[in-house]
């Protein structure tokens, strides 16, 4: 059993700064940290390939870079104050990202030829395909005539829990970088001669099940179904690639049990 | 102009003469000057017309040369007092490679007014300089930095939500459809 560890845990676990009254990190903080800090304890089941330490470098540096353009400079000097404050603030995300690559895995080869094969001849075609399947939300048939917004977004809710088929919930085809980390994951399952579990663990909905969200266009309305999850995707590239992917708390779990497992 | 190649050879050039003969304290100018130039530079490029990514990288690069080098000036005038005369000199030498590799596009930069290295290979030796110097002691702690930049801690937390958010868009957690 081993665990591809995704850019996007890497990164939400590296953003944190301790506070008097409230730390600041990212919604999914705890999850993210709880499975680095067990992968820290048996960094044998952990994978970082280069391409995920890589990218999650790059979306670090992105987020820093996003940030600074969304402040507004009152004068020069207010300019050479953020643009300090941001390199000690980018340096120190950075060395908890290279901490936790350090500690929680294990480098496994990667056949660069083999990984972009497999992403440009079997994920991305397979993915291009699926997608015409999905939908990003689910959007009962409800008559143009019928304008009044509450109406709508009545009806919206009622039609739903009625609806024989949803039709899968998906966000649409990954970006490139995604997709590379999808072929990493086959190529590391084919490796082991699918004989080895590859957990693939993020937070990107890319991934993992999708939440499901309801709406109708013509009013705005949109919510998400509470406690509900549609895996489809990840069931099918499941099936079809060898890798499960899931958010890191079930994955964490999933370890724990296998080494209980291996105990008794 | 300042030249960052030359500079950073009469360093090399200093450190080595102090490897034969010893400190002398009192002739620290090739250091004395990669801190003043790196300082006056930082306020020259924030100030020039390149993009702000640009900015940003090559304000990096000056910030580590002059965190390292002003931290290397520290540790050499009080070596001879804590009896650590040969290994602060070796380690100051060390650290040579690292700002010799990034000083060659700081030139060019501050010559012609433009990067022709991408800016990911500049980051990247950048990153190198910080993180050879934070492993020989020539970088100071995270606290000292920020009290020597005046950065209060309300303003680094402002800093952190606002990433914290854009975090959350960069690695695609935030559903665009539930905006």
């Amino acid at each position: 059993m081993r665990t591809l560890v995704e850019t996007s845990v890497l990164i939400e676990a590296s953003i944190f700064w301790k506070c008097t009254d409230q730390d600041i990190k990212g919604p999914c903080f705890e999850k993210c940290t709880g499975l680095l800090s067990f992968l820290k304890d048996h960094s044998e089941f952990g994978i970082i390939t280069k391409t995920i330490e890589d990218e999650a470098r790059n979306a670090l540096d992105d987020a820093v870079g996003r940030t600074i353009r969304k402040t507004y400079f009152t004068d020069f000097a207010d300019k050479v104050k953020v643009m300090e404050m941001q390199h000690i603030v980018s340096n120190y995300c950075l060395d908890r990202l290279d901490k936790f690559v350090e500690e929680c895995s294990s480098r496994l080869p990667i056949d660069t030829k083999e990984r972009d094969r497999i992403k440009s001849q079997e994920i991305e075609p397979f993915l291009k395909e699926l997608v015409t399947h999905t939908v990003r939300y689910i959007q009962p048939p409800i008559p143009s005539f019928i304008h009044g917004k509450r109406d709508r977004e009545e009806l919206t809710d009622v039609i739903v829990q009625f609806l024989p088929s949803r039709g899968i919930v998906y966000k649409g085809i990954p970006a490139d970088r995604d997709l590379t980390i999808m072929a990493e994951a086959t190529f590391i399952y084919r490796k082991y001669k699918c004989k080895e579990q590859i957990y693939l663990a993020s937070i990107d909905y890319h991934f993992i099940p999708n939440r499901i969200q309801i709406g109708s266009y013509l009013s705005g309305y949109k919510k998400f179904l509470e406690n509900k999850l549609d895996s489809g995707v990840r069931d099918k590239l499941a099936k079809q690639f060898g890798f499960v992917s899931d958010e890191p708390s079930k994955i964490l779990e999933a370890l724990e049990q296998e080494i209980a497992k291996e105990e008794t | 102009m300042f030249n960052y190649v030359g500079g950073c050879e009469r360093l090399r050039k200093m450190l080595n003469i102090f490897l034969r003969h010893g400190i002398d304290e009192a002739h620290l100018e090739p250091l004395d000057d990669l801190v003043k130039f790196s300082q006056i530079d930082e306020v020259k490029v924030l100030n020039s017309y390149q993009p702000l990514s640009q900015q940003r990288i090559l304000f990096g690069a000056l910030r580590n040369i002059h965190t390292t080098t002003d931290e290397i000036r520290a540790k050499l005038k009080i070596a001879r007092a804590v009896h650590e005369n040969p290994k602060t000199i070796e380690r100051a030498l060390e650290m040579i490679d690292s700002l010799c590799a990034i000083a060659p596009y700081i030139d060019e930069f501050l010559t012609k007014g433009k990067m022709t290295e991408s800016e990911k290979k500049i980051n990247e030796f950048s990153r190198a300089i910080y993180r050879k110097a934070n492993r020989l002691g020539f970088y100071p702690n995270l606290e000292t930095q920020l009290k020597q930049a005046q950065i209060r801690e309300k303003e680094v937390e402002d800093f952190f939500r606002k990433l914290a958010e854009n975090i959350e868009i960069e690695v695609e957690n935030v559903d665009e459809t539930a905006r």
